[in-house]
């Protein structure tokens, strides 16, 4: 039992809202009530566990982040890397050969360069007014890029490819498309469609934002020492991305190590 | 950000709590990127899938976003060791109920200078646990129930929840809480995971 005290004048007392002398009275009675300190324990903890209890959009957004990975895990692979895929596949398997303690390196090397692209990672933006003035502006895929502004990385992706299988995509788009599979973690599918783009003479204008987006890729992808080559031509280069390539490059030759 | 115990808190880690704390899905992409692999290879060693991987890292996502919520978070560690040791609780946790003896990781690296980081972590997850029952009989109670007692909770006056709910008068509020909250904390004293709490 609680006393002379109500629950009004428990809540009172949480919230600090007692005056000075009916504080002190509250305390007092509460050093000789155990009944009256349970209580006090239970509004306080359920005002602590309630208070905040609204996590449905974390929730939400965190199911909707794995349903993302699991999609990209799942997407079938292009044709062309099929040759690659054996060559994987291969690799793996000497891999396994090589043993247990190699593959204990590797893992870590992989947390390693994952966290690195993670600090460095940053989705090209996007913005009307730039797509308003963009030299080669033809046709532009409204749905795409709306996704791709908001940060809803997959659908983007997946609305670029609908695009490219209706119409030869432009190198912007390409550009964004790249952008978005690598934001949504397809990081071999933005690598091939980066590569792709510095090959063609139209991508010009993406030149050095499609070679950081590459080596971005390919560090993603877990390929450090291959990541290193390309950071280390841009650290060398009069790129805008020099500093923070040649920052990279240095901590890969760490992890290397 | 300079914590007690002299650990500077990097940008990176205030950034990535912060993002964590919005709940945002583009801040929440960063940190899964950062951290996922780390997650999935601790539970893996610990005979675990990558489905496992992903309950866990969800967990512990949640944890942290629930950690931020309840008060303010100082870290002594890094977030990496934070999560590292958050995820190791829970994976013991889930493979003690599943009755597998599994080796929990003991990754000394991953858990360099946890410190009072750790006792954080236990006191949070045993709070956590508590907050759980709570809430469980929060939601049987009626819609109206708990959209009182939520605005309530976070400091919305009678007066504002009055007009809200259109009830005529902050008196009429004030009555509706009270018996909102009769009936909860009668539903809780009732429950037997209540009372063990209590007796601990």
């Amino acid at each position: 039992m609680t006393g002379a005290y109500s629950e009004e004048d428990i809540e009172l007392y949480l919230a600090g809202q007692l005056d000075p002398r009916a504080n002190q009275e509250f305390e007092a009675a509460m050093l000789s009530n155990p009944d009256l300190v349970a209580e006090v324990d239970l509004h306080r903890t359920m005002a602590r566990a309630l208070r905040n209890y609204d996590n449905d959009k974390i929730k939400r957004n965190l199911e909707l982040l794995r349903e993302e990975a699991q999609s990209v895990e799942a997407a079938p692979l292009p044709r062309e890397s099929s040759r690659r895929l054996l060559y994987y596949a291969a690799a793996a398997a000497i891999v396994m050969l090589a043993g247990l303690g190699y593959w204990f390196a590797i893992q870590q090397t992989q947390v390693k360069t994952n966290e690195l692209f993670a600090h460095h990672f940053e989705a090209y933006p996007s913005l009307h007014s730039q797509r308003s003035n963009a030299v080669d502006s033809i046709v532009i895929d409204e749905l795409a890029f709306e996704h791709y502004e908001n940060g809803r990385y997959l659908e983007a992706a997946r609305t670029f490819r609908r695009l490219a299988e209706e119409r030869p995509i432009t190198p912007r788009e390409r550009f964004y498309f790249a952008n978005a599979l690598l934001a949504s973690g397809a990081a071999a599918k933005a690598e091939e469609l980066f590569e792709n783009l510095l090959s063609d003479a139209d991508g010009i204008p993406f030149f050095e934002h499609s070679q950081w987006f590459l080596a971005l890729s390919i560090l993603k992808k877990g390929d450090p020492a291959s990541a290193y080559n390309v950071f280390a031509r841009i650290a060398v280069s009069h790129s805008v991305y020099a500093d923070r390539a040649a920052d990279i490059a240095r901590t890969l030759e760490g992890i290397s190590r | 950000m300079q914590s007690d115990n002299g650990h500077m808190q990097s940008a990176s880690d205030q950034s990535m709590l912060q993002a964590i704390g919005a709940g945002d899905v583009a801040g929440l992409r960063r940190f899964r990127a950062a951290y996922f692999e780390m997650v999935a290879q601790l539970v893996r060693r610990g005979g675990g899938t990558r489905d496992d991987a992903e309950d866990i890292f969800q967990e512990a996502t949640l944890v942290i976003y629930e950690r931020l919520k309840d008060s303010p978070l100082r870290l002594s560690s890094s977030l990496k060791t934070y999560l590292f040791a958050i995820c190791r609780n829970l994976w013991s946790n889930v493979a003690r109920k599943r009755q597998r003896l599994v080796a929990i990781n003991d990754d000394q690296d991953n858990l360099a200078n946890i410190g009072a980081d750790e006792s954080d972590i236990l006191e949070f997850m045993q709070r956590r646990e508590e907050y759980r029952i709570y809430r469980e009989h929060f939601d049987r109670l009626s819609p109206q129930c708990r959209r009182v007692l939520s605005f309530f909770f976070a400091g919305v006056s009678m007066n504002a929840i009055a007009k809200e709910m259109n009830f005529s008068s902050a008196q009429y509020a004030k009555n509706v809480k009270c018996k909102c909250k009769q009936r909860l904390t009668q539903a809780i004293k009732a429950d037997e995971r209540f009372n063990e709490l209590s007796e601990r």
